[in-house]
């Protein structure tokens, strides 16, 4: 009894230490998406393209989808959406962008010179659908399956390894849910 | 550092958000506010509340309470509103739920040790003084004494 | 050339700290009493090289000797020449080699001083000593080594030391939180020492305690400045966040001020020895704790530090090894050395044993609440936050409780007290100081539930601790230094309490948007906005703005707050504008630039703020002026000739 209750401080202390040393390779700034496996919220934007046209969660419905979301002021940005270029062509989900709090005039100029992979864009000039998806910073990656339900989101840029690693297992998986 | 980092990065878009000059209709409505935004957490940032960050995102958040407090909800209202976007990283006073029993709990439970090894040491010593417990029960209290912390 | 020296420097010292800690042992193990003097002598050149090392160092920051690569990364030619210095432990490395340093001052203090302490003693402590030595130089030789160069493409000139950095609270705050950190390692090591050579005695206890009061001071020191500076640079007019660089720092403070209680009812009574050991123990262990978590990147913190993984997996090990080894040591001995003594309630063992109960449960609290997300996220159960809501109100409860003890402590006697007299003096005590609050309160109108209890605990401590002073005096008693160190110190906790309770409760700030000439008000006080002008610093640009502080109608003060952007990093930082008297601070703070002139601008006034640092000065006064107490030193002499 006694000898075990002069060792209780060494228990506590090793359990501390495996606790630390798990913490070691754990990353403190990543945060899980909160709306994993829930439906995509409700919303209702207009396009960037064509502002006449509007966008809702119904357009994400029978697809599988990759939002991608993006701003010219964000400097990571630039460097993923050469990745987005290449993978347009070779993904059959649809890739849609959600321009995120941007000047449009900035963001057209982008399009033209850089390149458009994107079947559609969503213009969230204020924001407000970014905080609906709890976007803390761009890029962010969503992939949203047939239901309109978010399954994975990735925080930060998208790089090949990722997308083969991740991403294309993950939504090839869903294309045949 | 992010912080200046995020700043710096987001300049171009630091002209829509200020949150400066709110107007308020009632004190009670700033209080509430000045205290929401102290108790939630910049998500971007190197530990700082909403409060206290310049970074875009923080503008935001205030925003959006700024918004739902002029609307009357409540405190629970909206740290719920919010928790369903960002989860609870984003609430700097812990939610009481199963996850954090421990967290709430182990503070009272170390004081109710603390207060039953006083209790036994005392009552020991309110004995008469020559007296001795027998060597087993003294080594007991003993660690007790040891095992706290 | 002279890096290298440095560089060599460290690797020598290295080796002699591997005698220093092999050869003491070696004696003591032999019995022989040569090996056993060795000990000094090794210590005093280990910290000779120790100190040649650091000198280089600085030497390559004041003549900007960007070769070397940590200098290029913190320093640059335009940086004021005293920032220069400080920016030696400005990083990582450095400031490791600062911990080095430090911890080699401690070890020669502790040889110059314990000529009154056997020998063995001496030897043992010294080993230890020199055991972490060995650990801190490994560390700093093989991952993070300052004296690196880039040759023979070195950079013109450096990348400047952080702007968060320069300021005066870099030149003071790390020294001076390091002395308190690394001093605990005297204790700790005279702690390990008692439990190899089997022998806790009374003698032990009254070795460690000025040890341990010096470096307790050393360590309010450190963390009354680190409060004040962050207050001063952060910008945002706090005093305390609660992050976890913070808790940190005030682990290892809360568990060594429970140590100094208990070191006192070890040396007096001989009681509660086996949990006094293990005090010793862990007090130097949330120390190197704190150095993990601040170093290793598990926690995010507002103070951030350069994270390298490889580091933090290093001191981990160390970490394992010394406080593991420790406590095993303490497991296996700790039953073989001591012996029980009983206590009485109301007597002051039992006082102080109430107040370690509530500083241990108020320093395990900060361990869980600082460490609860990690093991959450540890077990992938999910990211939360525990911030200043959770600590506030979990720890201001065991404080007040604490406190209420805290008056009766300094009055009972030992082995037993008079249970009523000092139950109806407390009671008269606390409603005194509950009844002056209320009055205070409807003088005010301003009746706040968490003042009413903050004051009136402050004071109940004032009114005791003053009262029991002036009781000493009728009689006559003489009182020690120590004893004045604790009435200086007790009486410095219940004025920061004052400054906690009103700062807390009454501070105001607003948040507005001001073009030159427009006004705000926060209580009662009228800030105009006058303008701005671009100021040059040595190393920065700046935009200065000027504001009138008016009350009443009256000017105050002219307040000038500036954005700063330092170029070579490229960062922007605030720099408030505070105006201080004894009873308020008003902090003006610049948030953005807007068209034409235009600032955001968060205006505080903070009541009483300053009283928290200045309860913290005088904390650490009470902790120097026990630690000099010459009856301590004198004592031992006498004790000495009695066992030779």
């Amino acid at each position: 009894m006694n000898r075990w209750l002069s060792l209780v401080p060494l228990l506590i202390f090793i359990l501390l230490a495996i606790m630390l040393w798990c913490g070691l390779s754990l990353d403190p700034s990543k945060l899980p998406s909160s709306l994993i496996n829930k439906d995509l919220p409700h919303f209702h934007a207009q396009q960037l393209l064509q502002p006449s046209q509007s966008i809702d969660e119904r357009d994400f419905k029978q697809h599988v989808t990759i939002l991608n979301v993006w701003a010219t002021w964000c400097a990571t940005c630039w460097g993923e959406h050469s990745v987005w270029m290449a993978l347009s062509q070779q993904t059959s989900a649809q890739l849609i962008g959600l321009d995120y709090k941007d000047n449009r005039d900035f963001a057209l100029q982008w399009l033209q010179t850089r390149g458009d992979p994107f079947t559609n864009i969503i213009d969230d000039r204020d924001g407000r659908i970014g905080m609906e998806l709890g976007v803390y910073g761009t890029p962010e990656t969503f992939i949203i399956d047939k239901q309109a339900k978010i399954r994975y989101k990735l925080a930060g840029p998208l790089t090949e390894a990722i997308w083969q690693q991740q991403l294309r297992p993950l939504i090839s998986r869903l294309e045949r849910e | 550092m992010l912080r200046y980092f995020v700043l710096i990065f987001m300049l171009p878009t630091l002209a829509f958000a200020t949150t400066a000059s709110l107007q308020f209709s009632s004190e009670s409505d700033r209080l509430h506010y000045q205290h929401l935004i102290n108790e939630l957490r910049c998500l971007v940032c190197q530990n700082q509340a909403i409060a206290d960050s310049n970074a875009p995102l923080a503008e935001d958040l205030r925003r959006e309470v700024y918004d739902h407090v002029i609307h009357g909800h409540t405190e629970a209202d909206i740290k719920q509103y919010l928790t369903k976007r960002y989860g609870d990283f984003i609430l700097y006073n812990p939610p009481i739920k199963t996850i954090t029993y421990p967290l709430w709990l182990i503070p009272v439970l170390l004081l109710a040790i603390g207060a039953v090894i006083f209790m036994l040491l005392s009552r020991r010593g309110t004995q008469a003084p020559k007296l001795q417990l027998a060597a087993e029960q003294q080594r007991r209290l003993r660690d007790l004494i040891e095992s706290d912390d | 050339m002279m890096p290298e020296l440095g560089q060599l420097g460290l690797i020598i010292a290295l080796f002699l700290a591997l005698l220093q800690a092999f050869v003491p042992l070696y004696g003591v193990f032999r019995a022989d009493v040569r090996y056993q003097l060795f000990a000094r002598p090794i210590a005093y050149v280990q910290s000779l090289f120790v100190a040649f090392s650091f000198a280089v160092l600085a030497h390559a920051f004041l003549v900007n000797d960007f070769s070397v690569v940590y200098v290029a990364e913190n320093s640059n030619s335009h940086l004021p020449l005293f920032y220069r210095f400080a920016a030696v432990w400005g990083a990582h490395e450095g400031s490791i080699l600062l911990w080095i340093l430090v911890l080699s001052i401690w070890t020669s203090a502790f040889a110059y001083c314990s000529r009154a302490i056997p020998q063995d003693v001496v030897a043992r402590v010294l080993a230890i000593l020199g055991l972490l030595s060995v650990g801190f130089l490994l560390f700093i030789l093989a991952t993070s080594n300052p004296f690196l160069r880039l040759l023979p493409q070195s950079p013109v000139d450096g990348r400047d030391l952080n702007p968060m950095l320069q300021d005066i609270g870099l030149i003071i705050h790390p020294p001076l939180l390091y002395l308190g950190y690394v001093g605990f390692s005297v204790a700790f090591a005279f702690a390990i020492a008692a439990l190899m050579a089997g022998r806790l005695d009374a003698a032990w206890a009254k070795w460690s305690r000025p040890w341990t009061l010096l470096a307790w001071s050393f360590l309010t020191a450190g963390i009354t400045l680190g409060s004040w500076w962050a207050y001063r640079v952060l910008g945002w007019g706090g005093w305390w966040f609660w992050d976890p660089v913070e808790n940190a720092s005030f682990m290892p403070w809360l568990s060594a001020t429970a140590l100094l209680h208990s070191l006192i009812v070890s040396e007096k009574r001989g009681a509660l020895k086996a949990w006094t050991v293990l005090l010793a123990i862990v007090t130097f262990s949330l120390s190197l704790l704190g150095t993990f978590l601040v170093r290793s990147g598990v926690l995010v913190s507002v103070h951030a530090f350069a994270i390298d993984p490889a580091r933090g997996n290093y001191i981990l090990k160390f970490l394992a090894i010394v406080i593991g080894g420790s406590l095993t040591l303490y497991a296996i001995r700790i039953n073989k050395v001591v012996s029980d003594v009983s206590i009485r309630a109301f007597s002051r063992e039992s006082f102080l044993l109430i107040n370690n109960i509530f500083l241990s449960v108020a320093c395990a609290t900060v361990v869980l609440g600082t460490l609860y997300p990690l093991l959450l996220d540890v077990f992938q159960l999910g990211k939360i936050s525990v911030g200043p809501p959770y600590f506030n109100r979990v720890f201001v409860p065991i404080v007040l409780l604490l406190a209420l003890f805290m008056g009766l402590g300094p009055l009972s006697r030992w082995y037993a007290s008079d249970k009523r007299q000092l139950l109806r003096y407390g009671s008269l005590v606390l409603s005194l100081s509950v009844l002056a609050v209320l009055l205070g309160f409807i003088y005010k109108h301003n009746f706040n539930w968490q003042v009413l209890l903050g004051l009136s605990a402050a004071f109940y401590i004032l009114l005791a601790t003053l009262n029991d002073l002036h009781l000493r005096r009728l009689k006559k008693l003489t009182i020690s230094q120590a004893q004045w160190g604790m009435y200086l110190a007790h009486c410095g906790v219940a004025i920061a309490m004052i400054g906690v309770a009103l700062t807390s409760a009454y501070h105001d700030d607003k948040d507005v948007l001001l073009h030159p000439g427009d006004k705000a008000e926060v209580a009662g006080y009228s800030f105009e906005y006058v303008g701005e002008q671009d100021v040059k610093g040595p190393n920065y640009s700046s935009a200065q703005a000027t504001f009138l502080l008016k009350k009443d109608q009256q000017l105050i003060a002219t307040l000038k707050p500036e954005k700063r952007f330092y170029s070579v990093q490229e960062i922007a930082m605030t720099h408030a504008a505070i105006d201080v008297n004894l009873f308020r601070d008003v902090y003006i703070a610049l948030g953005n630039p807007m068209q034409q002139s235009a600032w955001t601008v968060r205006l505080y006034v903070k009541p009483f703020v300053r009283w928290i640092w200045f309860g913290g000065i005088l904390i650490v006064f009470g902790g120097l002026l026990a630690a000099f107490d010459k009856r301590l030193r004198v004592k031992l002499k006498v004790q000495h000739e009695s066992m030779a």
